[in-house]
């Protein structure tokens, strides 16, 4: 199932950011792409150049215009998400998370009953943290029941990094030690993030040549083969229970 | 030199400006009280903390490049000890309670073997 869950512990960090370069990223890269934002804020648009009046169509509606932005359908997941049988639909597979479509989902960091929901359907979660004290003193709530070294589908990316300062440059060596190859990628904090929004363009239009967007780059390939790996490992997986069903 | 630097530097001329790179070796690193607390929360590290470091350890074999060489001095930034030493005032009363001893030696003896391994060249 083709859903990449974007979830972080804390807001402000970036997630919305990350979700919507994934989403435009591997677009590029030949994928069929929906950007799902799952959150009230409805932030997830302001990275594809949207203004805040442009409203999202709703994850289960019939839309004969899809609203697409370079290729990424954009949908608004939040109504059916906050459904009381939308975990239930998730389980039973109602939902269009199956097919070639990559959805990449934008999580709310309240939201964690629903990332949860998420998490356990999607092929990948990504945990979007800042080289800051507040950030890193939220890690033990990304998992509460496991160890962060047990293997899990949870990959880290550092955003925001700033290496003028100490601080940043300490929790990124920590980290990197800490997470190892769960951390898979680190972008810069970059003001062309900011400015992008502020002139209603994607990052890639308005600062092509911006250290961000080549960050997001590497983000966007490494997260592309993990994906493809973890395809490979569900088919693997699934042959078994498929040939027993066969003898059943 | 980061190749949007790189880009940068020749377009404005080089000669006007000096190019510097904020980077850290391990042995830099501080032990911020914070990184303490991570590494001995169970939830990150479940029951065995240094549990990663073990089973590298196995590879490169325990102790060898400079494992005599002296821990960093301040396991605490020097900052934030010139904090901690200032207890009078209203702030006064919120004095840092010290961290349990065998988890204070932990971390260290994970940090020495961090250590360890840069200077092996493995990090
Ligand atoms: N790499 C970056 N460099 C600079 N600013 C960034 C970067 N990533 C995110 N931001 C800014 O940080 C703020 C929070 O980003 P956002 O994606 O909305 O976070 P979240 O969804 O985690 O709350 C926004 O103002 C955004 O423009
Ligand atoms: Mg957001």
């Amino acid at each position: 199932m083709p859903l990449i869950v974007c979830h972080s512990p804390k807001g402000g960090e970036g997630n919305s950011f990350v979700a919507a370069g994934l989403a435009q990223g591997l677009s590029l890269l030949g994928r069929d792409v929906v950007a799902l934002d799952m959150t009230a804020a409805d932030g997830l648009k302001s990275y594809f150049g949207l203004a805040p009046d442009q409203s999202l169509p709703d994850l289960e509606e019939e839309v004969i215009d899809q609203l697409t932005v370079g290729g990424v359908g954009l949908r608004s997941g939040w109504r059916a998400a906050h459904q009381p049988d939308f975990a239930e639909a998730l389980r039973a597979g109602d939902l269009p998370f199956d097919g070639e479509t990559v959805f990449v989902a934008d999580v709310a960091s309240t939201d964690t009953g629903l990332a949860q929901v998420l998490r356990r359907r999607a092929r990948l979660h990504v945990c979007t943290l800042t080289p800051t004290a507040m950030s890193l003193a939220q890690l033990p709530r990304i998992n509460p029941a496991r160890a962060l070294g047990e293997p899990e589908r949870t990959t880290f990316v550092l955003n925001q990094l700033d290496e003028t300062r100490r601080f940043a440059r300490h929790a990124a060596l920590f980290l990197r030690e800490l997470l190892g190859d769960k951390l898979i990628a680190q972008i810069h904090r970059d003001e062309a993030v900011n400015e992008a929004v502020g002139m209603l363009q994607t990052l890639a239009r308005y600062a092509p040549a911006s250290a961000a967007l080549a960050d997001m780059e590497r983000l966007v390939i490494a997260v592309d083969g993990l994906c493809a790996g973890e395809a490979a490992d569900e088919t693997v997986r699934a042959a078994p229970r498929a040939a027993k069903n066969e003898a059943a | 030199m980061r190749s949007d630097a790189e880009n940068l530097l020749s377009r404005l001329g080089q000669n006007k400006f000096r190019y510097q790179e904020f980077r850290d070796n391990f042995a830099d690193m501080e032990l911020w009280p914070l990184f303490e607390a991570l590494i001995r929360d169970p939830r990150i590290s479940g029951d065995t903390a240094v549990a990663g470091l073990d089973r590298d350890e196995a590879h490169s074999g325990a102790g060898s490049a400079g494992a005599g060489r002296p821990y960093p001095a301040s396991a605490v930034p020097q900052s934030v000890a010139k904090a901690d030493a200032r207890t009078d005032g209203l702030f006064g009363r919120y004095e840092t309670t010290p961290l349990a001893g065998s988890a204070h030696e932990d971390v260290r003896s994970l940090l020495r073997q961090l250590n360890d391994r840069v200077a092996a060249g493995e990090l």
